[in-house]
């Protein structure tokens, strides 16, 4: 058994009342095996972050069968689902998600104390071990606000890894951070996916970030794509970023859409007009950004 | 198995920072608990106070473990009846009195006539001058110190005392001036001898009430039982009798009380109930990302119970001494205005493992609402909270 993830033709529909569907996941097959590094990449509203959040235990899919390092957790309860995340997986969220009033080291041992396994002082041992191990062994008393972004995601990291967990997943780790601080956080999980053959699967919008994983899994509506290998041949470059300018374009095209919908909002609710815009501003000039080192122009 | 120490500890530890975090909410929240809880722990003291007060005032005022009075109020009762008393086996002593208003002067006051030689001790009569009249003495007068300060009267002086209804009037001398006691002499009270006082309100061989001691308080029963065959058409009171109707009415007092301070007890509990559902909203993502990574929904109810029962216990114990310190503080500007009443409180043990109790126990159920809804968010949800 070498698969850490193993999804057969799942899908998940939302029924968001009445006549209004959603299908979120259109049949996806996906293979990881353990000790890789994998991140799925697509438009938004693609279906990643639900394929993840079934992937993690934290949502039960419509249909299909998951199973999860030899684990079919297709239907289980919410329950067991706690125990198996406990158990198994880790996670990391894009706004960090720290708990503000426990130190970092706290925070790290939470995890533990939650599955109620080891005594107080081998959490401890512990916890200090990871913190060290992502560079903030200086900084075990720091609370979250004392820390900058990329500090506060390398407690989430060690936070991530502190059962042992066969697979840790991660949702756009570095969408918070600047580059610099996302690049160090890409680091670090390479670095730990090497060192300790710790399995990743990564959610990002940022194709330097997929560059720096060995898969990368293409969404679309719902299905996967196609997944290519950054660091392999060039064709494959080539066919990458054939499949990204695509992504990049349809994203780009998606965004048009929105920044049209959205305007019918100014006279009503102009402040989350602009708090909508400003998002859209900033998604753009990186996707510009994107296209350009592509080659392309928008 | 679940280790619900570890669980408790985790729940409180977590839900101290929490509460240390939100200073302010916190001691506003606890205010509201602190308010309920002094009411409460008041009222009960005020009104045990009450029942001990009232209960330790009937118990000088009648002084004796039986009274038989004749069944009006008047000076009805045959002398001779004190003679069959003193035969009942168990019966201590029986001391007659005459009791009725009269006029000291032209100024209402009860007029009281004794034995002094068998009355001063159960009556409890203490002298602040002159002496008491003795077996055989006529025309002597002990007066209550107020009186005598009122009518400015002094050991030796003489006054006139006169039956209320046109009786004709009667030289006495003050032989000693006594303080009040309760019941029996009060702030216009005036003792004369027995034999006198029947004959100033013209019932020779008449009393208005026996008082019965016993020699054991568990006779008392017995006692009553025989007096009360003997003498059917008496009104025979035991001691025990009144004190247990005293108490039933105290009891519903009490209940009055405590329910008026239910009330603002109920309003803390609402603080504390908004409290914890509003920190559960701001924490909604917090209590996502705590199931993500493996809490169980015991694990998020802990937290809150426990920040409802961190309030709850710190209100309760802050109410607790509040609450002595309201009703001693009362007590106190009472005497020190000399206002002519009197606030008894009895603060005993149980009023403060009642109002400990109370308030964890009330907390923790207005708390267990939010916190039962906020284990039941799907992580999902949750994270998705803005």
């Amino acid at each position: 058994m070498n698969k850490a993830v193993d999804l057969i033709d799942v899908t998940k529909v939302y029924n968001l009342g009445g006549e209004l569907r959603i299908q979120a996941l259109r049949g996806v097959d996906l293979t990881v095996e353990k000790g890789e590094l994998v991140s799925i990449m697509g438009p938004s509203g693609c279906g990643k972050s639900t394929l993840l959040n079934i992937i993690g235990g934290l949502d039960n899919p419509s249909d299909g069968r998951v199973i999860i390092d030899g684990i079919n957790i297709t239907n289980m309860d919410e329950g067991k689902l706690a125990a198996f995340r406990s158990e198994r997986i880790g996670f990391v969220f894009q706004f960090f998600n720290l708990v503000p009033m426990l130190t970092a080291l706290e925070n790290v041992k939470l995890p533990m104390v939650f599955a109620e396994r080891l005594p107080p002082t081998k959490m401890k041992k512990r916890a200090v071990r990871l913190l060290s191990l992502v560079g903030l062994g200086e900084r075990l008393h720091h609370l979250p606000n004392q820390l900058s972004g990329g500090q506060q995601q390398r407690v989430a990291m060690a936070r991530a890894l502190a059962n042992e967990p066969s697979l840790v997943i991660a949702d756009e780790p570095t969408g918070n951070l600047d580059s610099e601080g996302g690049l160090k956080i890409m680091h670090f999980i390479q670095h730990l996916n090497e060192t300790m053959d710790q399995t990743f699967i990564l959610v990002t919008h940022d194709s330097n970030v997929a560059k720096m994983t060995q898969r990368v899994i293409h969404m679309l509506d719902g299905r996967v794509i196609e997944t290519t290998q950054p660091s392999g041949e060039a064709a494959t470059k080539q066919a990458a970023s054939q499949a990204q300018r695509e992504l990049l374009l349809a994203e780009l095209e998606w965004l048009r859409k929105s920044l049209r919908l959205e305007e019918m909002r100014i006279a009503k609710e102009p402040e989350a007009y602009n708090e909508a815009v400003t998002e859209y501003v900033s998604r753009w000039k990186r996707l510009k950004l994107s296209l350009r080192e592509l080659g392309l122009e928008a | 198995m679940v280790n619900y120490l570890k669980l408790t500890r985790f729940g409180f530890s977590m839900a101290a920072k929490s509460v240390g975090r939100r200073k302010f909410r916190a001691a506003l929240t606890i205010l509201g608990v602190l308010i309920g809880i002094a009411t409460i722990v008041s009222l009960i003291s005020i009104g045990e106070g009450m029942q001990y007060g009232i209960e330790s005032t009937l118990k000088e005022l009648v002084g004796a473990s039986v009274v038989i009075r004749s069944g009006d109020q008047g000076i009805n009762v045959p002398e001779y009846v004190s003679d069959y008393v003193l035969r009942v086996p168990g019966v201590k002593d029986c001391v007659s009195v005459v009791m009725m208003l009269g006029e000291i002067g032209s100024r209402q006051s009860m007029i009281i006539g004794v034995n002094m030689d068998q009355a001063a001790d159960l009556l409890q009569i203490s002298l602040t001058d002159g002496r008491l009249f003795e077996l055989g003495e006529s025309y002597s007068a002990v007066v209550s110190s107020a009186t005598a300060d009122r009518l400015g009267l002094n050991v030796g002086d003489t006054i006139a005392l006169s039956a209320m209804m046109g009786g004709v009037g009667e030289s006495y001398t003050v032989v000693g001036i006594a303080k009040p006691v309760s019941g029996f002499l009060t702030d216009t009270g005036c003792f004369i001898p027995l034999r006198d006082a029947q004959r100033l309100f013209n019932k020779p061989g008449l009393v208005s009430l026996l008082l019965v001691t016993i020699e054991d308080s568990e006779m008392e029963k017995y006692v009553a039982e025989v007096l009360m065959n003997a003498f059917p058409e008496a009104n025979i009171m035991t001691e025990e009798a009144l004190l247990s109707s005293v108490r039933e009415v105290m009891g519903m007092v009490n209940g009055v009380l405590l329910a008026l301070g239910s009330i603002s007890l109920a309003v803390g509990t609402i603080g504390v109930m908004n409290t914890i559902t509003m920190t559960v909203y701001e924490r909604t993502r917090e209590i996502g990302m705590i199931k993500a990574i493996g809490g169980r929904r015991r694990h998020v109810l802990s937290i809150f119970l426990s920040e409802a029962a961190i309030m709850g216990v710190i209100g309760g114990l802050l109410g607790i001494v509040v609450g002595i310190a309201f009703v001693y503080g009362i007590q106190h500007l009472v005497s020190a205005l000399a206002l002519p009443i009197a606030i008894p409180v009895v603060v005993s043990p149980q009023t403060l493992l009642i109002g400990l109790g109370l308030s964890l126990a009330i907390t923790t159920m207005a708390g267990f609402y939010p916190s039962w809804k906020a284990s039941n968010i799907p992580p999902i949800e949750a994270l998705k909270y803005e």
